[in-house]
């Protein structure tokens, strides 16, 4: 970052975002409410907002989920990406909302402290059926609020985008407990069919889009799901050939496995130039943006960089590994070797022998 | 109820609740005079954004405290093709 940190850095498209999170999690939370004394009568209305809210996190979840996946399959899902961390402080708040009035509800009525009571009023850790679900949705909000916690960009640069971006990974242990708590708590009280179909329908469809786009990655990629891919064959003078020219449509890139990385090979204005595919913000994949007013623009949050030299246009200070490019005829040879960050490289001109 | 569970927990909770008092205590003076030395984005006074990183400080207040400590701003990020460029510029 070359500028000041602000809270939020405010736009149009995030105050548009944010209304119709907000409204519509709003509209759910008292939908749930109207439905639920529409026909369970008997039940408390604490205990409706507990549902309520519990629920509503849970859903988001899937949808904050689904996200990721779905961009990587269309461009059409990327304004959703736009703003996700907003969806996920919301999504964490639902939660702590939950576990309040959970906690309130249920534990403080003893002479334990209500979160001491949590953990041991329940201490069948070894049996699966009665396993303290309590727990397991405790663990998943430390993670969520960890999640929340960094949210901000002051978090990006200060733990860097690859330890981010793995502490964020998080969020698969945080869902993975949440349907243990789901399965083991909500369902084992509510044995309505909707629910427990819901709630399969939900795990099945995680798993399928990240397992659909998991193979659709390791098939652009020419790399096998498991285990190592091949490694780029490199001529006598240290380049590889990633292809033709006429592969690549003009402002946009080719994307070839070189150096244990991605990179991006655009052609742009006649010319050719090779950046490694990690954007310094959250580790987006440059090579699936395109050049906008003479710079590389990340798709997931608009990062720009120069495609000459991979430095972020003033006042941004980001630098990402440059390649040096040559062509034969129209064929495209890009180096084994990357450049430092913010190397200038001299493009290779189309059609100049 | 199992009182050893009972202690144990109390105890789990009780160091969970001395490090975040301590996390506080230190993120007060982080966001007020310590965050521009390691990290330059941290210009002016920006109330919001100095109130929306408390929360993460206190979870991750030794990692600045070590940061302080060797005079150290934020580090840049490692992945194959830096250290890659790293490497084979040593190497020349």
């Amino acid at each position: 970052m070359g500028v000041a940190y602000k809270a939020v850095q405010w736009n149009r498209q995030k105050f548009v975002y944010d209304i119709i999170l907000l409204s519509t999690v709003v509209f759910y939370l008292f939908c749930f409410e109207g439905i639920s004394l529409q026909f369970s009568s008997d039940l408390d209305l604490k205990g409706i907002w507990i549902r309520a809210f519990g629920s509503a996190a849970f859903i988001l979840l899937h949808v904050i989920l689904s996200i990721g996946p779905l961009s990587r399959l269309s461009a059409k899902f990327l304004p959703l990406l736009y703003n996700r961390r907003h969806m996920g402080v919301t999504m964490f708040i639902l939660a702590l909302l939950h576990a309040r009035d959970a906690l309130a509800w249920y534990h403080d009525f003893g002479n334990l402290e209500p979160i001491v009571s949590l953990f041991v009023s329940n201490t069948h850790y070894a049996d699966f059926v009665r396993f303290p679900f309590e727990a397991l949705g405790g663990v998943a909000l430390v993670i969520l609020f960890l999640m929340a916690a960094t949210s901000h960009d002051f978090w990006l640069t200060n733990l860097t985008a690859p330890v981010w971006k793995a502490l964020h990974m998080g969020v698969y242990l945080a869902y993975g407990l949440l349907v243990g708590h789901v399965v083991l708590g909500a369902l084992e009280t509510n044995t309505h069919p909707f629910l427990t179909l819901a709630v399969g329908v939900g795990f099945v469809w995680i798993v399928g889009i990240h397992l659909m786009t998991s193979l659709r990655e390791a098939q652009k990629d020419g790399a096998p799901l498991f285990g190592k891919p091949a490694k780029a064959q490199v001529d006598a003078d240290g380049f590889v050939h990633v292809g033709s020219v006429q592969d690549i449509p003009e402002n946009r890139a080719k994307i070839a496995v070189i150096a244990g990385e991605r990179v991006a090979i655009f052609k742009y204005d006649g010319q050719i130039s090779a950046i490694s595919n990690v954007c310094q913000h959250q580790n987006g994949p440059l090579g699936e943006g395109k050049v906008v007013d003479g710079c590389i623009t990340c798709p997931w949050h608009g990062y720009q960089y120069l495609p000459d030299s991979g430095i972020s246009p003033p006042p941004f200070t980001e630098k990402i590994p440059t390649f040096n490019v040559k062509l034969q005829g129209d064929q495209i040879l890009v180096s084994a070797k990357p450049n430092l960050p913010g190397t200038p490289v001299v493009p290779a001109v189309i059609g100049q022998v | 109820m199992d009182s050893t569970a009972i202690a144990v927990v109390e105890w789990v909770i009780n160091l969970v609740r001395a490090y975040a008092i301590a996390g506080l205590i230190f993120a007060f003076l982080f966001v007020t005079f310590l965050v521009k030395r390691v990290d330059s984005g941290a210009q002016g006074w920006a109330l919001g954004f100095r109130v929306l990183i408390i929360p993460g400080v206190v979870a991750f207040w030794p990692m600045f405290a070590i940061r302080l400590l060797r005079g150290k701003g934020h580090p840049t990020e490692k992945n194959a093709h830096r250290l890659a460029a790293k490497q084979s510029a040593g190497a020349q």
